[in-house]
């Protein structure tokens, strides 16, 4: 084994640890990418001669003090991301150290693990590019350990043909390899969510309408919701202070009961009708509970619905995940309880510091002048579309939200209308409460599904009256574009679309090659999610059974084996290329037709015998001049082994060879 | 104990399954492929993965670990396509001195594809020199201190190509069997002239101090221009060099029982030496080992000659007879009946 690495090793290891980094740049505390970019500038300055490795007493103090720093930093993130730290400390110690072959190999299968918890956080199909680079470059230093006498164009193909001619068992594997359910709890990374969060107050959706972030993805099955309802309802917030919207405590409990099993689920059983239709959804993680679903929803197995129609997942979407939910048109309601009016009536008290004065004596001065209140809440939606303006970028607002909105800067977004409507509504004693979401989405007219990206959230109000929750939505009457073809299109002023991603693909929607590039994408993401990353044991056994059925004598066992034998068969096939027959040099035809002319006669060649052994053998068994085999020996090794000689020298020597072996054949 | 005991009955093994030969081609019959260190250890992350995998449930992880285990698959290949079809043919090796490294060659015939990475040794080294590998032949370094034939025993063919992942390695016989010659020591042992010791021998005796001249010979660039015929050049017949029938000392009688205080290893070594001395000065010589000497002579043939006589006189027959030949004259007696 070599002790030492030569330059074309180092170079790609320096090259894959900072493409290591990179990639999991996201992953890491920022202490702990700059500890790797420092590991790599001291690892560039030592290929360069500059300064020396690190001698090992030091190299010991700095893993000692790294690894403390990281558990000291990290305490509180949980295990998963010290794992994690620790793992790529171990990494870049080792690549610091980095001395002989053994060292290397550590490094590599290092990689590997981190590549695979790379593979946590990132599913999308960029995130699978990236990785079969990182691994390409792994390989590639293993490759460059043993191939030193490679040149570069064989060494790749070496590298390519060893990747290549392992993916088809690799797929195989993949697809009939049956998952396991995980053996014991992991610990899962604690992340800040992402998303839609369980408070609203003006500002946070005007951040999420910046993000062009994928939310989640919807597939309708037959009937594709018309546009007017596509309203992705996450939760419900039933709880104002002035500034901020939130769930009241009864509706938290309700959740939490609900995750447990219990609690009240609204109707499920009540409703005999038959589900309209129904869509799967694949939703990005966002580290939180909720699932976006479009009115109704059943409930799917493993899932929960609350009262308020919404969905929750038991446990946090850490990954993405895939549903598919059976919808309905209509619900049955029950009247609601004197509790219930008085949460969805509540507002803070007036008169207080953030007491709405104006917008209270504006509704008492319409109602003094004899207009019922449903007709103050026309009027308020009226005043809306002519006066008020849509934008991202509000003035900002004082102490009193509503009043200041209402009868100041008149510009915001959806948040700002839903909030003044829902106050008013209250004030009067409607009892309403406000709906997060997401609106709309983007049509994906090649794969057939909807993207619902980060930039659609949403807010709008459900008011009770003629005993049912009814929805309203105070944006469209001020912009009537959101609801219809999305956030752009009812942005007057372009700018403020995407405000902060000047290197979306989003933002450059009008140029052509872009929109198609990145459509592609999108689809093949999709495709990506729906067939690889959510491959479950459930599409496992469809798949398999589809296959199977249509060769009925096939057992599903035998099958598998089969088909591995085969490819297995292929791969040898492809390796040694058996049909690819040694080519026989002319020296060796005379040599092999002398063989067979004394194999007739009865003195076969042992194997192993080289052609001195078997001439002197030759020339003792038949009494052949002596010299002439001897001589016919030395031609043949001459021709075989001589080094330097020209091409005439050969073609002589060929014929001489030719004329002793037909001296020994004469007889 | 154990160990030594499980690698005598594999060395026994080894033997019954591939007997000495001169040329071997490798293929599936006579290479072992395992694992190598570094392949456990991929295999240790692949099962570290899969669990990783498994826990979070995750289908990328999971299709890593199988696309790993089929790369595995895949090096197996590879690395056994690496060396099958590979040639090696044993160059009969030269005689050497006890003590000095032997030197024994291989001539390389690649297969189908290029061999990369191969290393070649004895499966117990016993030289400190490195083995060089060259494009088309193999040197390995044997070292014995024993004379007589020694062989080295097998030769260690080992490649890791391409990814380290798998060890291809065969211990391979090529029954070597290089002559060695004794130690020579230096030493003032006075030699005997021929003449002393046996006057019947006078046909052999020649004038002590003066150089007898003998022949002319064709002259050779970068003989001593003091043995140039200059009469003959003079007279324009060309360049002749002038041959003298003997150097100062006269015929030398080698004997071995004349140092019978000496213990006959160091005897040996001492007329080693001195065959290698009187081969410089040209003298004539005869070595006497039994009771009858051999003839008086000198050249490179009588000097061999001698010189095996004395690596292996007084050897066991098993260390005599180079066991390979024996082998091949019992199948030719085989083969006549």
């Amino acid at each position: 084994m070599k002790e030492f690495l030569n330059r074309f090793n180092l170079t790609l290891i320096i090259v894959c640890y900072s493409a290591i980094v990179l990639a999991l740049y996201e992953q890491l505390h920022i202490y702990v990418v700059l500890f790797g970019v420092l590991c790599a500038c001291w690892r560039g300055a030592h290929f360069f001669g500059w300064i020396a490795l690190m001698p090992r007493f030091l190299l010991s103090a700095v893993a000692i003090a790294t690894s403390a720093l990281t558990v000291g930093l990290l305490y509180q993130q949980g295990v998963f991301n010290i794992m994690l730290h620790l793992i790529f400390l171990g990494f870049s110690l080792k690549f610091l150290e980095l001395r002989s072959t053994r060292d290397v190999y550590f490094f590599v299968n290092t990689g590997f693990i981190l590549i695979a918890l790379f593979f946590i956080f990132n599913t999308s199909i960029v995130a699978t590019l990236v990785a079969s680079f990182l691994l390409l470059l792994l390989f590639a230093i293993l490759l460059s350990l043993h191939a030193q006498r490679l040149v570069k164009n064989a060494y790749l193909t070496l590298l390519f043909k060893s990747c290549l001619l392992s993916l088809p068992l690799a797929i195989v594997l993949f697809v009939v390899m049956p998952r396991l359910p995980s053996l014991w709890k992991m610990p899962i990374q604690k992340q800040a969510t992402t998303g839609l969060s369980d408070t609203v107050s003006p500002g946070e959706i005007a951040k999420l309408s910046r993000s062009s972030a994928l939310a989640f993805r919807a597939t309708f099955s037959d009937v594709i919701a018309p546009e007017s309802e596509r309203y992705w309802r996450a939760m419900t917030l039933d709880n104002f202070d002035g500034r901020t919207w939130s769930q009241s405590t009864s509706l938290k409990q309700e959740e939490s009961m609900a995750k447990r099993g219990g609690g009240r689920q609204f109707y499920q059983t009540k409703n005999a009708e038959q589900p309209k239709s129904e869509y799967e959804l694949i939703i990005e993680p966002h580290y939180n509970y909720w699932l976006p679903v479009l009115d109704y929803a059943l409930t799917p197995t493993g899932l929960v619905s609350l009262s308020d129609y919404s969905l929750r997942s038991d446990k946090p979407v850490i990954a993405r995940q895939a549903i598919t939910v059976a919808q309905t048109s209509a619900v049955k309601t029950q009247p609601l309880t004197a509790n219930q009016i008085r949460q969805f009536t509540q507002l803070p008290e007036r008169k207080s510091a953030l007491g709405n004065d104006r917008t209270d004596a504006w509704i008492a001065e319409n109602l003094s002048n004899g207009l019922s209140k449903e007709s103050i809440l026309a009027q308020l939606l009226n005043g809306f579309s002519e006066s008020f303006r849509y934008t991202l970028e509000p003035p900002r607002l004082g102490e009193k939200q509503i009043d200041d909105f209402l009868f100041n800067s008149q510009a915001g977004f959806c948040v700002h209308f839903a909030s003044s409507y829902l106050y008013v509504a209250r004030r009067l004693g409607f009892p309403a409460r406000m709906v997060t979401g997401y609106l709309g989405g983007e049509w994906q007219a090649s794969e057939g599904f909807f993207t619902i990206r980060q930039y659609d959230a949403h807010a709008w109000v459900e008011i009770w009256r003629e005993n049912r929750w009814q929805r309203v939505d105070p944006t469209a009457y001020v912009a009537p574009e959101r609801v219809e073809s999305g956030l752009q299109a009812a942005l007057t002023d372009g700018n403020e679309f995407l405000a902060d991603e000047y290197f979306s693909l989003q933002k450059w929607q009008s140029v052509e090659l872009i929109n198609l590039l990145r459509g592609r994408l999108a689809q093949m993401d999709y495709l990506w999610a729906r067939y690889v990353v959510n491959f479950d044991n459930q599409s496992q056994v469809k798949l398999m059974q589809r296959w199977l059925s249509k060769i009925p004598w096939l057992k599903l066992a035998y099958a598998v084996m089969l088909v591995m034998a085969i490819i297995f068969a292929a791969l040898l096939l492809i390796i040694f290329k058996p049909w690819q027959v040694n080519k026989i040099t002319i020296e060796d035809k005379i040599y092999l037709q002398l063989q067979g002319h004394f194999n007739k006669q009865g003195m076969k060649r042992e194997a192993g015998q080289s052609v001195s052994e078997y001439c002197l053998l030759l020339s003792k068994t038949f009494l052949l001049s002596d010299s002439l085999c001897q001589s016919f020996a030395l031609k043949y090794n001459a021709i075989k082994y001589q080094t330097r000689q020209t091409k005439g020298q050969r073609k002589k020597q060929i014929k001489q060879l030719i004329f002793i072996s037909k001296q020994l054949t004469k007889r | 104990m154990l160990r030594k005991f499980i690698k005598n009955r594999f060395n026994q093994w080894l033997k019954r399954r591939m007997p000495a030969t001169k040329v071997i081609t490798l293929n599936s019959g006579n290479t072992f492929i395992f694992p190598s260190k570094s392949g456990l250890h991929f295999l240790i992350s692949c099962a570290l993965l899969f669990l990783l995998g498994t826990n979070y449930q995750n289908n990328l992880i999971l299709f890593l670990v199988f696309f790993l285990c089929s790369f595995m698959i895949t090096c197996l290949l590879l690395s056994y396509q690496n060396l099958a079809g590979l040639t090696l043919n044993a160059v009969t090796p030269d005689a050497q001195f006890a003590a000095r490294d032997s030197l024994f060659k291989l001539r390389l015939t690649e297969g189908k594809v290029c061999a990369q990475d191969v290393s070649f040794s004895f499966q117990h080294p016993s030289s400190a020199l490195q083995t060089v590998i060259e494009k088309d032949s193999v040197a390995l370094y044997g070292f014995s201190k024993q004379r007589g034939y020694y062989n080295p025993g097998r030769v260690t063919v080992r490649s890791t190509f391409p990814f380290g992942l798998f060890n291809v390695w065969t211990h391979l016989d090529f029954g070597f069997n290089a002559l060695l010659y004794p130690h020579p020591f230096e030493n003032k042992f006075q030699v005997e002239s021929a003449s002393n010791n046996a006057q019947e021998n006078s046909h052999y005796q020649s004038i002590v101090g003066v150089d007898q001249f003998s022949t002319l010979k064709t002259y050779q660039p970068g003989e001593s221009l003091k043995s140039v015929a200059w009469k003959q050049l003079a007279q324009g017949r060309g360049w002749y060099s002038k041959q003298f029938e003997q150097s100062a000392g006269g015929d030398v009688l080698l004997d071995i029982n004349s140092l019978t205080h000496l213990p006959l290893e160091t005897r040996l070594s001492f007329l080693c030496y001195q065959i290698i001395e009187l081969q410089k000065t040209h003298q004539r010589y005869a070595l006497k080992l039994n009771s009858e000497p051999t003839k008086v002579g000198s050249g490179i043939t009588h000097n061999q000659q001698c010189l095996s006589a004395l690596a292996l006189f007084a050897l066991p027959i098993s260390k005599v007879q180079e066991p390979k030949t024996q082998k091949y004259e019992n199948q030719d007696t085989g083969k006549a009946q």
